[in-house]
């Protein structure tokens, strides 16, 4: 023992995350005014095959050499020809005034292009180098010790489709794309409000990835989006390639099983979170928006939820609720009830698992195990193999395991039917993430109940719920509205309330609580006894 | 935090080792459908009735018994019990035994023992019925195969709920009622009897079932008990008035002779039962108030009881033949058997405690000198579908 604590309390090194860093070099920042000069630094210090270096002059004879560089399938072919187009005139009209002097022409280039493009002046070569490796068009005057870019970031990408993860029967069928500018703009065509904020912010110190946060000033409590944006800039690492990073990063709970970021492919469900002064967190090269804070209850809402009439969306949201209960203790329990508390039974139903029993060979924890590990693994075979194999896996998962299991009597009937429904359970939740933290907890579950029995899941299911209340998003309670009980935003979580009653915006995340539908009748009583429309 | 994971994690790798005594697979335990206790020279004969689910619940045909009976002898309820070890291939389960057939002669002896045993036991449930077997052995019933539901531990079970609902005069008790009658100083229980109906001799095989007629178990009437011992059957009619002076009539069937013509059967729909008890001189008496709502199910004859004076007649015919039957059941009961079935001492009890305090010592003797009135009131709520008789002969 005193080995072990030895070797357990040996204080490992602290690493500490140091982005390896290039070597820091002379006048790097400074600018020569030499084009040459320039041009090489540039080429040693990104030296790579898709450096594209234009070198022209104004003129032939007396012109002044400039340089255009820029990295090939950063821009489009569209606006490079643009671009050319525009740098015609500008030589044309240079000639035409007889500009000789680098400034000048300098000034000139601004003022043409500044018209449609954000376009900046750079005197530090680190700056430029940065423009452009996210996409920026640098133009090098000879003379000059100004660089001059132009934002120009156009690599190709998917179009606006419908998204995969989140289908829908009514509603809008956009969904985000990998592209960071059309994602805002997706957000910006349906919130026209000014007080609709962006920020941007970069993380990743090789990845330098765009992230934008998005919310209603006025709506977002401040000290959300502060710390949102503190935790954001504090990240430290390498590279951000979705969204996901990022979640894992800033979570409240690390540790936790339970998401505590929505996250969505689908603009009008992240208006709506905005609208309830919610925090979006866009990140480039990723069609999934984080949501924040994100309560337990939104993980079952959908976006269609609001289309439809509110009668059936409580239904439906019922059963998303009982959904997750089935998905996480039907094992479980089955496990208890085969093994340990046969009398829980009603003896008809007893009956017929006893005469499904007779002949297997396996416990019944062995067989509920395997085929929750056969589905898992069905489940992820389905999700990475190619398409064209996708029927194959189906035969087999159906057939093969499914009936041939049981006829050969390796399994009992019963079990194909347990596995089935937390299956079709586990895929009602609307939210894949919190689906999965379902399965996670289905064979902690079974763990315990093949061990303490119906005890064990009394035990985990408090453990549980001790678990949900902790943790927190971004501060906000998990639990709430439930706990801390709010009063007018149960409204919208195991029931929908119709929207003319459910008037407050959530109170605990949204700076302003004020009612955000009116709660006047558009239909009178007097219309009512109106005579009918003929 | 390293160390702190990895000893949660040891712990967590030692629960397994906890469960494995505990457990009890399904393909582990033999279902005990019915215990069937009857008297022998050793002390008891125990019938366990035991499930074969593969013949009742498998999709293939198996063409064997849908139960098996194992027969131990001996001394000891608990001895018997782990003796059958022996011949069966697992271990008896007993959560789910649904009836408890007792052989008259040890129901007679008396059921402290048993009873004992069922109640201490944890592997008892108790929500089975008790049910005296009449005129046979427990072991015959339970070796009875019975159509439709062919165990017939599990068929007297339902076939008691569901006469007890429909056919007042059947009724059983389960564990703890049973155990309350008995401990009540002014209450006894009454159980059902069961018999062999059309006997024959293939009654333990699946073959007769085959037969569109095969021979059945009967519930009979109740077997009247002074306290844990059996000590006399009541007929049908007596049975129905035991169950209707304990208010246990849901739905039954009654029939009076309106005149030597016409004969009206009834069909009881509702019934509402109140003793209360007065005291004259110092002595209990105790009124029984009956009331019920009954519709006509037939009419033998042709009485027009759209009229009201019709009506009354047989409401007043049908008081009487109530009374009647409940005076003789009484009769019966305080004279004959000499038991307080209807549970009146609890009624007294109730009402005059100190009283009570004073009878209870001697109450059985008390009891036969007790007087009791009976107050009926029926209604007749409708005529069924038809007011008049379907057959006019006056035209």
């Amino acid at each position: 023992m005193r080995f072990l604590h030895r070797k357990l309390w040996k204080k490992k090194p602290e690493s500490t995350y140091e982005p390896s860093k290039t070597e820091d070099s002379w006048d790097r920042n400074r600018i020569s005014d030499n084009l040459d000069v320039n041009i090489n630094n540039i080429k040693t210090e990104i030296g790579s095959g898709d450096l594209i270096i234009n070198l022209s002059t104004s003129h032939p004879d007396h012109g002044i050499r400039f340089a255009c560089v820029y990295i090939d399938n950063l821009i489009s072919n569209q606006i490079l020809s643009d671009y050319s187009t525009e740098l015609g005139k500008i030589l044309v009209s240079a000639e035409r005034m007889g500009t000789n002097n680098p400034k000048a022409f300098f000034n000139l280039l601004i003022n043409q292009f500044s018209s449609f493009r954000r376009v900046s002046q750079e005197s530090r070569l680190e700056k430029v180098l940065d423009g452009l490796l996210s996409g920026q068009l640098v133009f090098l005057i000879d003379g000059h010790s100004i660089f001059l870019s132009i934002d120009a970031y156009s690599p190709e990408g998917r179009s606006v489709e419908e998204p995969t993860s989140q289908s829908i029967v009514r509603g809008p069928k956009e969904g985000f794309t990998e592209k960071l500018g059309i994602n805002i703009s997706l957000i910006r065509k349906r919130i026209k409000d000014k007080a609709l904020k962006s920020e941007n912010l970069t993380v990743g110190n090789r990845t330098k990835t765009k992230v934008t946060l998005m919310y209603i000033n006025g709506l977002a409590k401040q000290e959300i989006i502060d710390e949102i944006r503190r935790r954001i800039n504090a990240i430290q690492i390498d590279g951000i390639l979705e969204s996901g990073y990022i979640e894992e990063l800033i979570k409240d709970n690390k540790y936790s099983i339970f998401p505590t970021f929505l996250n969505s492919e689908k603009p009008d469900s992240v208006a709506a979170c905005l609208l309830e002064g919610k925090v979006a967190i866009l990140v480039d090269g990723t069609p999934f928006v984080l949501t924040a804070p994100a309560l337990f209850a939104e993980f079952f809402q959908a976006s269609e939820d609001y289309y439809h009439q509110f009668h059936i969306s409580t239904f439906v949201r019922l059963f998303r609720y009982v959904a997750l209960a089935l998905s996480m203790f039907v094992p479980s329990i089955y496990i208890t009830l085969a093994s340990f508390h046969q009398e829980m039974i009603p003896t008809p139903l007893l009956i017929s698992m006893l005469a499904q029993r007779e002949g297997v060979p396996f416990p019944t924890t062995v067989e509920v195990l395997l085929m929750e590990v056969v589905f898992e693994i069905l489940r992820e075979a389905g999700i990475r193999m190619p398409r064209i194999i996708g029927p194959a896996i189906s035969i087999v998962g159906a057939l093969v395991l499914g009936q041939a299991a049981v006829e050969a009597g390796i399994i009992s009937a019963v079990i194909v039917i347990i596995v089935s429904i937390t299956a079709i359970s586990s895929f009602a939740i609307p939210n894949y993430g919190m689906a999965n933290s379902a399965r996670i907890v289905r064979f902690i579950m079974i763990f315990l109940a093949r061990v303490f029995g119906l005890f064990g899941i009394f035990m985990g299911t408090l453990a549980l719920l001790l678990e949900l209340c902790r943790l927190k998003s971004i501060g906000v309670p998990y639990m709430s509205p439930f706990a801390p009980k709010g009063k007018t935003a149960v409204k919208d979580t195991i029931l929908r309330f119709p929207l003319w009653k459910s008037m407050a915006r959530p109170e605990g995340i949204s700076a302003d609580t004020s009612p955000r539908v009116s709660d006047k009748d558009i239909v009178t009583d007097k219309q009512k006894k109106q005579s009918e429309f003929r | 935090m390293k160390a702190k994971a990895l000893f949660v994690l040891l712990i967590l790798l030692l629960f397994p080792l906890l469960s494995s005594c505990s457990v009890r697979e399904l393909n582990t335990i033999s279902l005990v459908t019915a215990l069937g206790i009857d008297k022998d020279e050793a002390g008891y004969m125990v019938t366990y009735q035991t499930l074969n689910a593969k013949a009742v619940a498998s999709k293939k045909s198996v063409n064997e018994s849908s139960f098996f009976l194992y027969t131990e002898k001996g001394n000891d309820l608990g001895e018997i019990e782990r003796r059958t070890t022996t011949q069966a291939a697992r271990k008896m389960y007993f959560e789910h035994v649904r009836s408890v057939v007792i052989g008259e002669d040890v129901a007679r002896d008396g059921l402290k023992e048993i009873l004992d045993y069922l109640f201490r036991t944890n592997e008892f449930r108790s929500d089975f019925y008790f049910i005296i077997a009449k005129g046979t052995t427990a072991n015959q019933i339970l070796s009875t195969v019975t159509p439709i539901q062919s165990i017939s531990g599990i068929q007297l079970f339902e076939s008691i709920d569901n006469s007890k609902i429909w056919w007042a005069p059947t009724n059983s008790l389960k564990t703890v009622e049973l155990i309350n009658d008995i401990n009540a100083k002014g209450k006894s229980p009454a159980l059902a009897g069961v018999e062999l109906y059309q006997e024959a001799e293939d009654m333990a095989t699946i073959e007769k079932l085959k037969d569109s007629n095969p021979g059945k178990l009967k519930l009979t009437a109740l077997g009247a008990f002074h306290n844990d011992k059996l000590i006399g059957w009541l007929d049908e009619s007596e049975s129905l008035a035991l169950n209707s002076i304990t208010g246990k009539v849901k739905n039954s069937a009654a029939s009076v002779d309106y005149d030597e013509n016409t004969h009206v059967s009834l069909a009881i729909k509702f019934w509402k039962t109140k003793i209360k008890v007065s005291l004259s001189d110092g002595k209990p008496v105790v009124n029984v108030i009956l009331s019920a709502e009954m519709s006509i199910t037939t009419v033998a004859g042709d009485v027009d009881f759209t009229d009201q004076k019709k009506l009354n007649k047989l409401n007043s015919i049908t008081n009487k033949k109530i009374i009647g039957i409940c005076k003789k059941t009484l009769g019966k009961a305080q004279n004959e058997l000499k038991t307080d079935i209807f549970g009146f001492g609890e009624s007294i009890h109730r009402a005059y405690p100190k009283v009570w305090n004073k009878l209870k010592d001697d109450w059985d003797t008390e009891f036969t000198k007790l007087q009791v009135n009976f107050m009926v009131d029926t209604i007749i709520m409708d005529m069924g579908q038809n007011l008049k008789s379907i057959i006019n002969e006056e035209e």
